[in-house]
């Protein structure tokens, strides 16, 4: 069989003609990693905080809770919602629903998260500032 | 008709140590497609591009490019539904052999791992084996592939797992044990419920966004998933 001396791959990286399954598909892996990363983050400042006894976990609780890292905390929730709503678009996939209308459940996730997100803010925001 | 511009990837292993994009100002004509650029090209301009092609009617799956950020079959696309400007380059991650022609032996290799033909134990019986008008209904979309390989080119799981069958392979696996009279099913199901297999399928759906036959490949995969599912879970 003819094997060609040099092969090179031909990749398309412009983000315009990326699809929105793929887009769906991305966004959900990187607030996965983000979500794994605050975890960890979560855990060890609790731990760490908790080594004091009661006063000590008072003391860093308080500390945290400046306007900075309260901001913060609504990309958190932002995270959250986007990739419990697109984990379940993924599960409905899985039981064999709405494959033919994968655009328009896509657009529907995107909806419901800019709605539950916008609620968020309204409950939170007046307690941060 | 206003003049063309065509953008073409090129890359000859022999020749060219990086592929590079070669312009070309065509004549535009009413109702020219793509492939009749390339041929222009051919035979007026430069004669040695390469690209596959055979049919010229969308249904060998030989000329398969990406035409304007998107898989098309360049014998079935119309220039003047793209504007006048075209860059047309080989399918994306696949390997280059020259120009626009890519390897596609990885392709054909995946497909026929699932063993696309009838298999069957039983006696075969004096007339043919029969198959009903809504049995045939069901596998009317599949069976519109033409091997083209733009679903393969577009998948990430592709891109990313070198071993991966794919969603062209994966859907005709489902096409056969969707098939009443083919008996395959647990053996196909042994090939494709594996870690190569079904589940390095994220529901992407870049598949069924690059058919250039419009089949929605994604749901074949989720069906064949299903059945490995209830395969494992006890059900039917």
């Amino acid at each position: 069989m003819y094997r060609p001396k040099q092969l090179k791959e031909n990749a398309d990286l412009s983000l315009r003609n990326i699809p929105v399954g793929m887009w769906g598909w991305i966004l959900q892996r990187i607030t996965g990693l983000l979500l794994v990363f605050y975890l960890m983050l979560h855990i060890l400042v609790v731990s760490v905080a908790m080594w004091g006894g009661q006063e000590s976990f008072d003391r860093w609780m308080h500390g945290l809770h400046n306007p900075v890292l309260l901001t913060l905390e609504l990309g958190l929730i932002l995270t959250v919602i986007y990739h419990a709503l697109n984990g379940l678009r993924i599960v409905l996939f899985d039981l064999g629903y709405g494959i033919r209308a994968q655009r328009q459940v896509f657009a529907a996730v995107m909806v419901l998260t800019a709605l539950i997100f916008g609620y968020s803010l309204y409950v939170i925001v007046p307690y941060i500032y | 008709m206003q003049k063309i511009t065509l953008n073409v990837y090129r890359f000859d292993p022999d020749l060219d140590q990086e592929p590079y994009w070669k312009s070309y100002e065509l004549p535009g004509r009413e109702g020219v497609t793509v492939l009749e650029v390339l041929f222009e090209v051919l035979e007026h301009h430069d004669g040695s591009l390469a690209f596959r092609y055979s049919c010229r009617e969308a249904i060998c799956g030989a000329c398969a490019m990406y035409i304007n950020g998107s898989h098309r079959l360049a014998c079935k696309t119309q220039v003047s539904h793209l504007g006048r400007v075209l860059w047309v380059s080989p399918l994306p991650h696949m390997r280059v052999i020259k120009d626009l022609v890519v390897d596609m032996d990885p392709f054909f290799e995946k497909y026929k791992l699932i063993k696309p033909y009838l298999l069957s134990n039983s006696k075969p019986p004096e007339k043919e084996r029969y198959q009903s008008p809504d049995e045939r209904r069901y596998i009317d979309e599949m069976i519109s592939c033409i091997l083209c390989g733009s679903c393969y080119s577009s998948c990430p799981s592709v891109w990313t797992g070198e071993h991966y069958l794919g969603p062209a392979a994966l859907m005709w696996a489902y096409r056969f044990t969707a098939d009443g009279r083919d008996e395959g099913d647990a053996e196909r199901l042994n090939l494709t419920a594996q870690e190569g297999g079904l589940w390095r399928c994220h529901t992407i759906f870049n598949c069924t966004e690059a058919c250039p036959k419009n089949i929605n490949l994604t749901h074949s995969i989720q069906q064949l998933k299903k059945k490995a599912a209830a395969r494992v879970l006890g059900g039917k």
